[in-house]
């Protein structure tokens, strides 16, 4: 029977299942990142006691969750496994167990990098709120491009440059009314610098090593889970967060925290619930596509927050209420943004192509994989029998691409005898 | 240990569609894709072993109205790119 990370293509295509799963993210990531806006505004003021409450809070409800998630269901998996209810988030969930060998190193770096954007994210909610925070926060994209390009070892396509451009133009169109209205030109500057520089890259790396951990074999040949992953990684989060929040604690943070937990408890319970959702469903999209495409779609959260706060702004004007005065501007400005954000992400999932080609090798020359494998572009080789020698799987920003692909690089290789395309026009996963 | 192999489609004119929703139904196979060349549709089956291929080639697939003609090619192996 097919592998679960090949399942079969009669229920779902992977496509939508993949798309679907990157937009709630996104979606839900607008819902939580408002109420901590809420919380942290109404309730607990200082940034890093607030990091450090909600993740001590966060980390018990996600062990809990995950502890429900073990109950058991009704027959076997696909492998003859016990079914239960993790399995229904996560294919690949058993039960909470550590992560052993390179997995393990990928969490750890995950849950470091994690701890660095999250102690951020704490800081610059508390100064700027999440009107701005959702679309600077995008600026991640740009990181998860060039480390594409990196890994594909392919120059970025005017298609990718168009999007970076779209994608920087758009945030700072977004964001630029909310930072512009109150604070000083130099706390603007920081900001920018805080938000571009070490929250996107911490953002990326993290997204970076989730990937790793989530698409490396273990010994037994088994993949890690989005589930176990998320509670490890929040596991480092949270003490990486009480950490920081130390020097606050003492200063007057327990009183803070002792004087509002009783009301700040049900808003929190319900982001973290939320967050554990929304990162479950990222990191499942992440193994089954380019980060970038995942981050992609799910900055559709640009766009949903602004309902969302419009709809908080209903109940708590003094909190989300956009800049009196300057109203419609606001709005004008923030929708332009998000909708450039969301062209240039758009743009950017919808251009690839992939092509299958079918090689012959020349009788009596070895045929030399690798050389084919570290060939930019190309997905996948298999040995098959039949008129053809060999099946190459390539997936190319462009057709244009793919013919010099086949014309530079692989027509040219002394081994190989005849080549043919066949170009993808839809496929089913 | 499970055996891969690609199959290879040409199909009667306007049964594409049809053709490709069939071999949806079908828990085997992994991938379809719709391609142009030489072929009209390549598919990608896991099956169990050599005989089930046999069957599910011989019972299911070849049974699928609009089909005109198959090429199977197993897979021996499959390298990922580095």
């Amino acid at each position: 029977m097919p592998a679960p990370e090949n399942r079969p293509v009669s229920r779902f295509r992977k496509k939508s299942t993949f798309y679907l799963l990157a937009l709630a993210s996104g979606i839900l990531t607008s819902i939580y990142v408002v109420l901590d806006d809420y919380v942290n505004f109404e309730m607990i003021t200082n940034p890093f006691v607030f990091g450090a409450f909600e993740m001590v809070v966060g980390f018990i409800v996600t062990f809990l969750v995950v502890l429900a998630l073990h109950i058991p269901g009704k027959g076997r998996t696909r492998l003859g496994r016990k079914f239960n209810l993790g399995y229904k988030l996560d294919g690949n969930f058993q039960k909470l167990k550590l992560p052993t060998g390179k997995t393990a190193t990928y969490t750890l770096l995950a849950g470091i990098f994690a701890t660095g954007a999250t102690i951020l994210y704490y800081y610059l909610m508390s100064k700027n709120g999440s009107s701005v925070i959702m679309p600077f926060s995008q600026f991640v994209l740009i990181y998860l491009l060039i480390g594409d390009a990196i890994s594909d070892r392919e120059k970025p396509v005017i298609v990718e440059i168009q999007s970076i451009a779209m994608i920087a133009f758009g945030v700072i169109i977004a964001s630029v009314s909310g930072i512009g209205s109150d604070g000083s030109f130099t706390d603007f500057l920081l900001n920018v610098f805080m938000i571009v520089g070490p929250f996107s890259l911490f953002s990326a790396l993290y997204i970076y090593f989730q990937k790793k951990a989530l698409t490396t074999k273990d010994k037994q040949g088994k993949f890690y889970d989005s589930i176990n992953l998320r509670i490890w990684t929040m596991l480092i989060i949270t003490i990486g967060q009480v950490v920081a929040a130390a020097p606050a604690l003492s200063k007057g943070g327990f009183s803070e925290v002792s004087n509002s937990w009783k009301i700040a408890l049900t808003p929190v319970i319900f982001s973290m619930l939320l967050a554990f959702l929304s990162i479950v469903f990222y990191t499942r999209a992440l193994t089954m596509g380019k980060m970038s495409i995942v981050k992609a779609l799910s900055s559709v959260s640009v766009v949903t927050t602004f309902p969302i706060i419009g709809l908080a702004s209903i109940w708590l004007p003094n909190i989300f209420g956009f800049g009196g005065e300057n109203l419609v501007l606001d709005i004008v400005l923030k929708l332009s943004g998000s909708f450039l954000i969301l062209i240039g992400v758009i743009a950017l999932a919808l251009s690839e192509t992939k092509s299958i080609l079918l090689a012959k090798a020349k009788q009596g020359f070895a045929i030399k994989v690798e050389e084919l494998t570290r060939i930019k572009g190309i997905e996948s080789v298999s040995f098959i029998t039949g008129q053809y020698d060999l099946l190459i799987n390539i997936k190319m920003r462009s057709i244009g691409k793919a013919f010099s692909l086949v014309e530079k690089s692989i027509a040219k290789l002394p081994w190989i005898d005849d080549v043919i395309t066949f170009q993808i026009m839809k496929e089913y996963e | 240990m499970t055996v891969s192999a690609y199959i290879f489609f040409i199909v009667d004119l306007g049964k594409t569609q049809e053709v490709v929703n069939a071999l949806r139904e079908i828990p085997n196979i992994v991938n379809v894709a719709v391609v142009t060349g030489e072929y009209d549709i390549v598919v990608k089956i896991i099956v169990e072993n050599l005989e089930e291929l046999f069957h599910v080639t011989t019972e299911k697939i070849h049974m699928i109205e609009g089909i005109s003609e198959t090429q199977t090619s197993v897979i021996e192996k499959e390298v990922l790119k580095e």
